[in-house]
């Protein structure tokens, strides 16, 4: 479901002003840096949503046909620097990082045609997706005559395609990558998510919808599964997230890149491999929590700025929810600031067990290579220090070092002065808390602090604020 | 952080923190004037009845690795590190009940791993971070930060991220006041997050945890017996915070060098600030008359006055043991303790019952994760070692394959008093 910014939250006329900012910092930085190539953003991307899950949806008749092209282009990543990449474009579209997103509805059939405009033979595989069909055959790894195994599903040449086929038999966050030389073409940027959306009914309540589903038969042969929603998984259709975890070794890209039109591997790559910029939907902070489709960010399309409201059990009962991706080559120790996150989801499998609620409140997600987790979230102004006051006399701002992205007071929906210098990047007050990979050496731009795999949360002040 | 040119190169660089770095420069001015030194640490003095409140005071020091430890040549041991030390390090240390005057006079005295703090649930914990600045780079103008790791419905304002929040410049103090709620029971870290990176490794990190309300034996607030698994009741509890070194950054940051930060790679391993064998020394802790620190007592501990946390457990026979552990070093690891099993009851400040506990003989646990853990010690008096079973992951010297790395012991002995403190020292 594509994110809907709904009535309760800020008008866009607001927001713009701050991105606007933001885009002109990030623009600056990136000055004379503009990447080769010719990129477009993904016509699907946009959609005015500023955050949230973009959705690419193609249903007809019980079926969702997709049309995906191996190809390559650059990524900027805010030290300046333009990465070479290999990525899936939307359709016939231009090159993109992570590959776009794709959204099913549980029992339908999904074709996804492949096209490789690559050099070198590439696939698809997804990881978690039961009997797959390529071409109509079982989607099966591929080896050689020695026993050699080729590829982890039926190689694609140069200039080929494969139809892929399978029924999204269950709903959760899934992700699908190259299953050829994955040690290379994963690292090189073949990987996206695809999300299936349960079949059953939504919940009556406003903007509300289930993430997971339970399926029991029809009455008669024949019949429709009868599906019921999992009430452990409701959350907000309007706050739902993706946050896709990776990283990059440029050393290795630029080998890539100068190696155009030779069959590379892997072994092609003898220096060990080292990362140096890590990601958030194929982008590093700052230009994570630019929108999504920031033209500045033409082949990035994808923002990982999550945005909530306080709970409130009366005005805003539901949870955000946030789907973890991971195609990374270790696993990523996530810690979103400001309260646990629930996983409720690991590799599309919702955590429940007869009637023991498997979930755990986390405030570290670790998520595994090639694996995905679900989780929900909800912040709460337990002290509402707006209403008291907080206990302690308040420092004038010159007895304090001040950040750009506080509101200048300790209050939601207040603003302050910040330092002379500091260029406030609140709107209204809002709160801004960080989520970041806590191997601290990953929230960096090529080990610059406050940078790479994190991201902001930003939490708006209730509907009557001057936000409004 | 670097030279000061760097320092600004590189802010620039992460774009945002660009301004940020122009306004500790301004700072940092009115600090070296010193316009408000001798001010009494705000919020001191109107601490609510009930309310814990600590002052730690941040700056850099010198710490030692084991004795005997192979050279990294040239980044260990550190040419400029004075007698009986050998890497430079920053770090918080508690000055509570210290004068103004005697805080300031710890600047270039400090500790790993930093003091471990406990509070009731439902009570205030109200702590003071006092920036002192560094002693031997005068040159930086860090300021620095307290984030609870894993508050639970942290406001920015307390939550110590310098870019989202305010931090604390060199002179001046700043009150941090958490109110854990009363389902906020369990284990959490503390750190300061300006230029994290940098400063966590440095040596500014430590354990919060916080007990269920009224239960101080418990771990989380339930009341099964000890025959069920999923009982967190304990006889005694240890704190033990993973964290590693890479000494070339400690180098670098004492010898005004900057350092890329992705080219991490540890060359020691620790547990609440010391490797082993030195984990197996008993606490240190400060002269009670003005704060100088004292190395733990006992022939061969001299070297370790800035490492006053021992990781010791020692505990009687068919006693329950908590062990909370917590991991702010950049790397996954898995402890093991041969020959006594273990119930995970808590994981990330979370209670763990009957569905999601496990037995387990190998404790998993991430960079910014904590793990409550216990176990019942055997009927047999003596020493169980507990190890990171990552056996790339020490150093080592000829003769003794575990030095440098993360190892401790369970001592199970008879007549011991009950403990008074986790860990026999907290805040």
């Amino acid at each position: 479901m594509a994110h809907n910014p709904d009535k309760s939250r800020p008008p866009a006329t607001a927001r713009r002003h701050l991105w606007a900012v933001l885009g002109i910092a990030s623009l600056l930085a990136f000055a004379g840096l503009v990447p080769v190539g010719s990129i477009t953003p993904s016509a699907d991307a946009a959609t005015g949503a500023t955050s949230g899950v973009v959705c690419n949806r193609s249903s007809a008749n019980g079926q969702s046909n997709f049309l995906l092209t191996a190809t390559d282009g650059y990524v900027t990543v805010p030290d300046g620097n333009s990465i070479y990449m290999w990525g899936y474009a939307y359709g016939n579209g231009a090159f993109q990082l992570p590959g776009p997103t794709l959204c099913v509805t549980e029992g339908q059939r999904v074709n996804i045609t492949l096209v490789n405009r690559l050099s070198v033979p590439t696939s698809l595989q997804l990881p978690g997706i039961e009997d797959v069909l390529a071409d109509g055959n079982p989607s099966a790894p591929a080896f050689d005559s020695t026993g050699k195994l080729l590829s982890l599903a039926p190689p694609i040449g140069p200039g080929g395609s494969t139809t892929y086929s399978f029924t999204a038999d269950r709903p959760g966050t899934f992700l699908y990558e190259s299953g050829t030389d994955p040690q290379l073409q994963v690292q090189m940027g073949l990987f996206g998510t695809l999300i299936v959306y349960p079949a059953a009914a939504a919940p009556g309540q406003a903007d509300a919808a289930y993430a997971y589903d339970t399926s029991s038969p029809g009455a008669n042969p024949g019949d429709r599964p009868v599906y019921t929603g999992e009430p452990g998984s409701i959350y907000s259709a309007s706050h739902e997230y993706g946050l896709t975890l990776s990283e990059v070794d440029p050393d290795l890209h630029v080998a890539v890149e100068q190696a155009t039109g030779h069959v590379f591997t892997s072994a092609d790559y003898t220096a060990p491999y080292h990362a140096r910029y890590f990601m958030i939907n194929g982008r590093s902070f700052p230009d994570t929590i630019a929108p999504n489709g920031a033209p500045w960010l033409p082949a990035q399309p994808y923002s990982a700025l999550s945005e909530v409201q306080p709970f409130d059990p009366a005005g805003n009962p539901l949870p955000a929810l946030l789907r973890y991706v991971s195609v990374g080559v270790t696993t990523y120790p996530f810690h979103p600031h400001s309260n646990h996150e629930r996983v409720i989801g690991v590799d599309a499998h919702f955590l429940r067990d007869g009637t023991a609620d498997l979930s755990l409140e986390k405030f570290a997600i670790v998520v595994n290579p090639s694996s995905t987790q679900d989780a929900t979230f909800a912040w709460t102004n337990t002290e509402d220090y707006e209403a008291s006051g907080v206990p302690v006399a308040v420092p004038e701002t010159l007895n304090l070092t001040t950040g750009d992205f506080w509101n200048g007071t300790p209050y939601l929906g207040k603003t302050g002065p910040l330092n002379p210098g500091i260029n406030q990047k609140t709107e209204c007050g809002e709160y801004y808390h960080v989520a970041h990979s806590h191997d601290l050496t990953q929230a960096t731009n090529y080990g610059a602090s406050f940078g790479g795999m994190l991201t902001l949360i930003r939490v708006d002040p209730p509907e009557d604020s001057s936000c409004g | 952080m670097s030279a000061s040119m760097d320092r600004r190169k590189f802010l620039t660089l992460g774009g945002a923190g660009a301004v940020g770095a122009l306004s500790v420069w301004k700072l940092a001015d009115a600090a070296v004037g010193g316009l408000l030194r001798g001010q009494a640490p705000p919020g001191i003095g109107h601490v609510p009845a009930g309310a814990k409140a600590l002052q730690l005071v941040a700056t850099d020091g010198w710490a030692s690795m084991p004795q005997g430890s192979l050279p990294v040549d040239p980044w260990f041991p550190d040419v400029m590190a004075p007698e009986g030390t050998d890497t430079y390090i920053f770090g918080f240390r508690n000055v509570t009940g210290h004068s103004r005057a005697q805080a300031e006079g710890q600047r270039g005295v400090t500790q790993i791993s930093a003091p471990l703090v406990y509070v009731e649930a439902g009570k205030e914990l109200w702590v003071t971070v006092s920036n002192v600045g560094l002693s031997i780079r005068p040159d930086l103008t860090d300021s620095h930060t307290m984030h609870w790791h894993g508050f639970r419905n942290a406001i920015p304002f307390y939550d110590g991220v310098p870019e989202s929040s305010i931090s604390v410049p060199i002179g001046r103090d700043f009150t941090y006041v958490f109110r854990p709620k009363a389902d906020s029971a369990g284990t959490y870290m503390y750190h300061c997050h300006f230029e994290d990176v940098e400063h966590v490794t440095m040596g500014m990190s430590g354990v919060v945890f916080v007990t269920p309300p009224g239960q101080p034996d418990r771990a989380y607030a339930e009341e099964l017996p000890d025959t069920d698994p999923a009982c967190s009741r304990f006889d005694r509890q240890y704190a033990i915070l993973l964290t590693e070194i890479d000494n070339r950054g400690h180098f670098n940051d004492a010898h005004i060098q900057a350092t890329d930060w992705t080219d991490f790679q540890p060359n020691f391993w620790l547990m609440n600030g010391r490797a082993y064998p030195d984990t197996l020394a008993p606490n240190g802790a400060p002269d009670a008359a003005n704060g100088t620190p004292k190395p733990p007592p006992g022939a061969g501990n001299e070297h370790l006055a800035h490492q006053p946390n021992s990781s010791l457990i020692v505990c009687q026979p068919g006693e329950r043991v908590l062990v909370r552990l917590a991991s702010l070093g950049f790397q996954q690891h898995s402890l093991t303790l041969p020959g006594i099993p273990m119930r995970i009851v808590g994981k990330d400040a979370r209670y763990v019952g009957a569905d999601t506990g496990a037995w387990v003989d190998t404790v998993d646990i991430g960079p910014g994760e904590s793990r409550d853990v216990i176990f019942t010690a055997p009927s047999q008096p003596g020493r169980y070692p507990l190890f990171n079973r990552d056996m790339a992951k020490y150093p080592g010297i000829a003769g003794d394959a575990w030095h440098g790395g993360q190892r401790t012991e369970v001592v199970v002995q008879s007549g011991l008093d009950a403990q008074t403190e986790p860990n026999g020292w907290s805040l």
